[in-house]
């Protein structure tokens, strides 16, 4: 069968020089579902973004149906035949069904909006496609499986034969997903192009007829569904490349800092994100959590660090119960956190690198008397930090947001790691740094635990994660799939099964993850 | 108890006059153009905060325009009008440009055209007219009062409804105008979209940056028009201080009405009641400063009643969802 639409050679450099996609090629045919994996920051957001026409490639052609295309917004990318079914969806909460689906294409009469025709255009398209969605309603008031079909059926009013959908299932229930699966069965078997982005290779085993698989930017391999197996398809998403070689003798743990006990967080939706999850972190180790996004991890991180509530379960840091304890009371009993987004969590940009390092020890009487703060000793001491962390400036006056991000991250490890704390939550601590800071950070990270502090580390960089991590949690659909009390047993191709759900490990084993 | 005595005999020879009832939808019509300027700007989420500013400046602009095309005989009050309406406008497209292509926070614009107004048309008056307070020295006129037939020779009603300015008129059938637009017209249908979910538009094609321009520039007609009906209506000049907070007020019934034209409507007519009552102050013996000052009291414990009320509200709706999540999140806890 011939080729529907291709991507040729696709180059995409960002900015700030990180190359998202190096010569990649990609092509669907009519009438099919292709799935296209990979890890995360691998690069398939950035080539869906451009196949929309969101971001425009550096290099390379994207051609439909044999003519070359120049997409330069999504609404040439509408003109050209594709829709998008986003992530997040693009919606209009107190609008209805046919108004959110016809907007953009509106139906008039005149000047006049013509409602009707816009619940009949609705109509037909629900019943040519076979979902079942009544046009009148208000999206405020439909559930997230419904208005994700809404999302469908937008893009098909507006004639599109491509289809791509980000990530779908991650927002469904299981039933859900199954509803939604049979209707992209029918909508492919009508002729439509799908291209389904998904991480749970089980389901794309089960509905997609290709894949695509992309690492680090580059396209791996294309394969019939029926001739991979989904211990095919992990092999060739996952791989180390190197081994960050990190200098650190055996971790000696001692008592236990932080301890989860059957955690089970719901997200807004009352969809269960973290399911009865038990764990602890020991003084003098370093756990590393790994999992592909969207597992839970973010959820029980944010309950960890008090960013969010969790519904049933205890989170004990130093013998205590955090979950009515504000962040700062948190971090007074001992919790210090490098943020995931340092630019929105993790500093304040428009405030001096001294400010920022001194922030949240400032209520001490060293630094100040009660009414005025202490200039001198803050100086001293933000400045002796500056120097012990690298922080690459002028001066401690200089403000953050003008340093390059592996020196904005230095400051901000420079703060927590300074702080009064017993455990220290890094999450993605190296991301979007250069090599030598990265290197630096994670150092910093061994020098910590070995004075004795309990770190827990989250990492998408699964070099990063095996290299530095004493022991190794798992998480899969929420629940921890697997528990390595010593990691050098572990290879990164088992690490990728139980990653993405191929293999999962006995009970009795995943409890080894909390000690006593 | 002397002073509740006194407002209680004020209340009671008010009430009982037709022309308290003409003056409260005379004096309710400014301010609900007013709020319509600000509702369509809400709703693309735009807020024009410069109505105020807009209606000053307008307001001076169709004195001058009809004065120097020979006032009432001539027509200049109708070419005042219009005048008005543009410049009005342009104010509105000017208050996008800066806040949308020139990234000024939006806010900050309408407080800078707020400024503007008050400054650029004593200036302005001064610089033509060798006045610093008033245009009286201009015979600009006014615009035609309307008596409506039939309804005019009905008693009581007739002296309340008819024989009102024009842009009493204007004003109250644009309410209806205005939901038309927002809620029946592609337009409208495009301006909630963007006010609501910019992304969303975005993503189906919809320039966010153009609906707002549009919406601004009616915005800023809309105020063009109340300014013409403050000195071309409400009075026969301009004066400094003549436009006194009435933009102000009408975005004040705006935000209480969520910019849904009908309860704007209603709550500018309350708004007009206690207007009115100050202009039978001869009927009493409380003071005029006091009566003056009413209005814009009441606008504010409306302002802070109403946002309790909403606060009140969102309570509930928060507390029933939380309710929901749980017996739902038990329920599946227990599948």
């Amino acid at each position: 069968m011939e080729n529907y639409l291709v991507m040729e050679n696709v180059t995409k450099i960002y900015n700030n020089g990180i190359i998202a996609n190096d010569k990649v090629n990609f092509s669907a045919r009519k009438g099919e579902i292709h799935a296209i994996c990979g890890e995360n920051g691998a690069g398939k957001t950035t080539l869906m973004k451009m196949l929309f026409g969101i971001e425009q490639p550096d290099e390379g052609r994207i051609i439909i149906k044999g003519k070359e295309m120049h997409l330069n917004s999504p609404t040439d990318a509408i003109k050209a035949g594709i829709g998008m079914v986003h992530q997040h969806f693009m919606q209009v909460p107190t609008l209805t069904v046919a108004e959110n689906v016809t907007l953009g294409v509106e139906p008039t009469n005149g000047i006049v909006f013509d409602m009707d025709k816009a619940v009949r255009m609705t109509t037909e398209c629900c019943e040519k496609y076979g979902f079942d969605i009544n046009p009148k309603a208000h999206i405020q008031d439909l559930s997230v499986g419904v208005k994700q079909k809404v999302e469908i059926v937008k893009a098909l009013v507006k004639g599109c034969e491509i289809l791509i959908l980000d990530e779908p299932t991650a927002v469904l229930t299981p039933q859900e997903t199954k509803e939604l699966f049979v209707q992209l069965k029918n909508l492919r078997d009508s002729g439509c192009t799908i291209i389904f982005i998904s991480h749970k290779l089980n389901e794309v085993k089960e509905l997609c007829d290709r894949v695509t698989v992309i690492k680090k930017g580059k396209t791996i391999g294309v394969w019939n569904i029926k001739d991979v197996t989904e211990a095919d398809i992990s092999r060739y998403m996952v791989g180390v490349d190197v081994d960050l070689n990190i200098p650190k003798e055996p971790a000696n743990p001692k008592e236990n800092v932080l301890v989860v006990n059957d955690l089970t967080i719901y997200n807004e939706a009352g969809k269960k994100k973290v399911d009865d999850v038990s764990f602890s972190v020991r003084r003098g180790e370093i756990v590393g959590i790994a999992g592909v996004e969207g597992n839970g991890q973010r959820e029980m991180i944010d309950a960890i660090t008090g960013l969010a509530k969790y519904s049933y379960g205890s989170i004990k840091l130093m013998g205590k119960e955090v979950k009515d304890m504000d962040i700062g009371e948190l971090r007074k009993t001992g919790l210090a956190h490098i943020p995931e987004d340092r630019n929105i969590y993790g500093c304040a940009r428009s405030m001096s690198i001294r400010d920022n390092i001194i922030a949240d020890k400032i209520a001490d009487p060293k630094y100040n008397n009660g009414l005025f703060i202490n200039e001198k000793a803050i100086k001293e001491d933000t400045d002796k930090w500056v120097d012990e962390f690298l922080v690459l400036c002028d001066s401690g006056e200089q403000l953050v947001g003008m340093l390059s991000g592996g020196n904005v991250q230095k400051v901000v490890v420079a703060r927590e790691f300074t702080s009064y704390s017993e455990l220290v939550v890094c999450d993605q601590p190296t991301r979007g740094i250069d090599v030598g800071a990265a290197e630096f950070v994670r150092e910093r990270m061994v020098e910590m635990r070995d004075a004795g502090k309990a770190i827990l580390l989250i990492s998408a960089d699964l070099a990063e994660i095996m290299s530095l991590s004493d022991s190794l949690i798992v998480m899969h659909s929420g629940k921890i799939n697997a528990y390595f009390p010593d990691i050098k047993k572990l290879t990164e191709e088992d690490l990728g099964f139980y990653m993405l759900g191929v293999k999962h490990m006995s009970e009795e084993e995943i409890r080894g993850a909390l000690h006593e | 108890m002397g002073l509740l005595t006194e407002i209680f005999n004020t209340i009671s020879k008010v009430i009982v006059l037709p022309t308290f009832y003409y003056m409260i939808i005379m004096s309710a019509a400014p301010i609900l153009l007013a709020a319509l300027a600000c509702a369509i700007a809400l709703k693309a989420n735009a807020i024009n905060m410069g109505t105020e500013g807009i209606m000053t400046i307008s307001s001076l602009v169709a004195v001058l325009v009809s004065s120097a095309v020979g006032g009432s005989a001539a027509g200049g009050p109708w070419l005042g009008l219009v005048a008005a309406i543009i410049v009005g406008a342009i104010l509105g497209f000017l208050v996008s440009v800066f806040a949308f292509r020139l990234k000024i926070d939006i806010i900050l614009v309408g407080i800078a055209m707020n400024l503007i107004g008050t400054g650029a048309s004593v200036f302005l008056m001064y610089v033509l007219t060798g006045d610093r307070t008033t245009t009286t020295s201009l015979s600009s006129g006014t615009l035609p009062q309307v008596s409506i037939p039939l309804l005019k020779s009905i008693p009581v009603l007739g002296e309340i409804l008819s024989g009102h300015y024009i842009l009493t008129y204007v004003a109250y059938i644009l309410v209806f105008v205005m939901s038309f637009l927002l809620f029946k017209t592609k337009l409208g249908l495009r301006i909630r979209a963007v006010g609501e979910n910019e992304d969303a538009a975005e993503s189906v094609g919809i320039s966010s940056l153009q609906i707002k321009t549009i919406a601004l520039i009616i915005s800023g007609a809309l105020g063009g028009l109340a300014g013409a009906f403050m000195s071309e209506c409400y009075l026969a000049y301009f004066s400094s201080g003549l436009i006194a907070g009435r933009g102000f007020v009408g975005l004040a019934a705006c935000n209480m009405g969520a910019g849904n034209p009908g309860i704007i409507c209603l709550c500018c007519l309350a708004f007009g009641i206690f207007y009115a009552f100050s202009n039978f102050a001869t009927l009493s013996n409380l003071s005029i400063y006091a009566l003056n000052a009413l209005p814009y009291a009441v606008v504010l414990i409306g302002v802070v009643l109403y946002s309790i009320y909403t606060r009140n509200k969102e309570l509930k709706r928060l507390q029933g969802l939380e309710s929901e999540e749980k017996s739902e999140t038990g329920s599946v806890a227990h599948n």
